[in-house]
């Protein structure tokens, strides 16, 4: 017959969970794994971060309502052109150019952008920007007409010059969420965010990542500046698309259709 | 159980052990902040939430499902069994509160309805356009029937068998989380760090899982089978250590085999609780009590101490020439068995 075989000293001690403590030598067990499990979990907590890719220098300041005065243009897409201060160069534009948006995923509204169309308005919003585009979101109902009684400034005019057709590739993001609604701005989880700003009229925008961290980037517009909400699809994917290439001010504008994207796959 | 109800049977070690875990998830989220605004400061601070909550929340599920293996290899991690629910409620509420930053920064604020957002935003079949956050969903909603049903309550009201069903859904959740994660964040984060540590999980998980059912397959298959009849040989009364069982399979189901106060006693190994094996517990004070639960039974009849009511099926044993032999045929749940007497044998 076989003798029976010491059991391990571990199997000695036997814990039963409505009991007050637990066997010495098991709680010492298991604070040593506790400690290990929490040693490694701290290092991810560090690590995730650590590693998350390097976004763009955007910014949404939530907080800070500004007042803003300016000229209120709704071609090609909704915006204030606001005067820059002080005396600047001849190659820079006397105009910046602040896209318009409402708060939240939503457009400013096309019978707003209607009324308020080539008049000098004053309005209140926050600020979204990056190191080359702005855009403010306009509280609702803050938008005044400024009713110049004499010396009504001169219309502004912005440079605008066709580059011609170009078939360009990037990635196509809202512009309100690549200038700062959320950032990061772009990517695969931010996708469901973009396409509801896209489907509530925000501009879309193609990103073009060159060498050394930098990027260009086109707003879109439909054919007689109507937004193509309908390429909400293609938003958070990379396309290639085809359309004519404007400069209008400081800023890259390009017009295109449904038809031209992904070499007319659409 | 041998207890009284209620709403959570706190202990020393149970309040110990949860007190740990919160000040564990308290400081990951402390720290992913900290480094978040460190390394990346112009991250959003909803976007900073979302990543750290649904990070601690996958971290700890991965902690969650190797206790189950942990505890088959090594029984000095079987207390924490006793705590795993509390982190399963724990990693849901980590889980919501992800899956609610998530709603409320990418899906609302716009003229489609939150939920119908969260499902119908990507339907595609490339990788861009996969539905991930759907399988995120999924999980969560799953997670959600697991917390809502994890107290005693519900053990006892489903059934251990369908309770215990219910709750194996955790692996489904796991496998949806998993698709959700590499579908989701892992098409935007480039370092090679991210896929390695979700591979790395997944395969500990998988290692530990097969290491365990391996060694149950051991313990299955290589006992022995000589038999009598009805009955079946199993060990030498020695092999048995007292208040302490050996396990066997026999025809298919494992029969704990206990030896006490100079008897032989044989009962099913599956715990009516929660399908614990019996046959790794002890007996204290005359009951027969499972490692996993504390689950106690008498192990003359198999009726659970009172006031609980379940019953497991018991085993007829004989002792002949110092061996014990148990009839494979089991008696019905809760019937009385004479048990074999050691000294009587000798």
């Amino acid at each position: 017959m076989k003798p029976i075989e010491p059991r391990d000293d571990k199997d000695q001690e036997f814990f039963i969970g409505w009991e007050q403590k637990v066997p010495p030598r098991q709680k010492k067990f298991l604070y040593n794994r506790l400690i290990g499990i929490f040693t490694f979990a701290f290092l991810v907590a560090i690590l995730l971060p650590a590693l998350q890719v390097h976004y763009s220098q955007s910014f949404h300041y939530k907080n800070r309502l500004v007042n803003l005065e300016g000229y209120f243009t709704k071609n090609p897409l909704p915006s204030l052109l606001v005067k820059r201060p002080g005396g600047i160069g001849e190659e820079i534009p006397s105009y910046s150019i602040y896209y318009l948006s409402y708060p939240q995923k939503r457009a400013i509204p096309l019978e707003v952008a209607d009324m308020y169309d080539s008049q000098w308005v004053s309005l209140r919003g926050t600020l979204l920007f990056n190191q080359s585009d702005t855009m403010i979101e306009v509280q609702p109902r803050s938008i005044d007409v400024i009713n110049y009684y004499e010396n009504t400034p001169p219309r502004p005019i912005i440079p605008e010059k066709s580059l011609g057709i170009h078939e360009l590739k990037g990635e196509l993001l809202a512009s309100k969420t690549y200038l700062g609604a959320t950032n990061p701005g772009y990517g695969k989880a931010l996708r469901a965010s973009s396409v509801l700003h896209v489907t509530g009229g925000i501009a879309p925008m193609l990103v073009i990542n060159l060498p050394e961290d930098t990027t260009h980037e086109f707003i879109l517009i439909g054919e007689n500046n109507i937004p193509i909400e309908a390429i909400a699809p293609y938003v958070g994917t990379e396309v290639k698309i085809k359309g004519e290439v404007i400069v209008w001010g400081d800023k890259l504008v390009l017009k295109t259709n449904l038809t031209m994207i992904n070499g007319g796959q659409s | 159980m041998s207890f009284s109800y209620k709403a959570i049977d706190w202990t020393p070690f149970k309040r110990a052990i949860n007190n740990y875990l919160w000040v564990g998830i308290s400081s990951y989220l402390a720290l992913f902040t900290l480094a978040s605004i460190l390394f990346t400061p112009t991250i959003s601070l909803n976007i900073m939430l979302i990543r750290a909550f649904g990070s601690a929340a996958f971290l700890l599920l991965h902690i969650i499902l190797a206790i189950g293996p942990l505890c088959r290899i090594d029984s000095r991690f079987l207390p924490l069994l006793y705590i795993r629910r509390h982190m399963g409620v724990s990693c849901f509420i980590l889980a919501l509160m992800h899956g609610l930053l998530v709603i409320f920064t990418h899906h609302t604020g716009s003229d489609v309805h939150p939920l119908v957002s969260v499902f119908s935003s990507d339907s595609g079949s490339t990788i861009s356009t996969f539905p991930f956050q759907a399988f995120g969903a999924i999980a969560l909603g799953i997670m959600l029937v697991m917390a809502a049903t994890s107290h005693d309550f519900w053990l006892k009201n489903l059934s251990a068998p369908i309770w215990k069903s219910l709750h194996m859904l955790v692996y489904i959740a796991y496998i949806c989380i998993i698709i959700h994660v590499t579908m989701g964040i892992l098409q935007t984060e480039n370092s090679i760090v991210y896929f390695l540590l979700i591979f790395a999980g997944v395969t500990t998980l998988c290692t530990l899982h097969v290491y365990a059912a391996i060694k149950e397959f051991r313990t299955d298959f290589t006992a022995k089978t000589n038999s009598d009849g009805d009955l079946v040989e199993t060990f030498p009364v020695e092999d048995i250590p007292e208040d302490r069982a050996r396990i066997i399979n026999l025809h298919g189901e494992r029969v704990a085999i206990f030896k006490h106060d100079g008897k032989i006693y044989a009962v099913s190994n599956v715990c009516q609780h929660q399908n614990g094996p019996l046959g790794e517990g002890k007996i204290i004070n005359g009951c027969i009590t499972c490692p996993w639960h504390g689950m106690q039974y008498h192990p003359e009849n198999g009726c659970a101490k009172e006031p609980s009511t379940e019953k497991i099926p018991t085993f007829n044993t004989v002792i002949k020439d110092g061996v014990v032999w148990v009839d494979h045929k089991p008696n019905l749940p809760g019937s009385p068995v004479k048990p074999a007497v050691i000294h009587e044998a000798h």
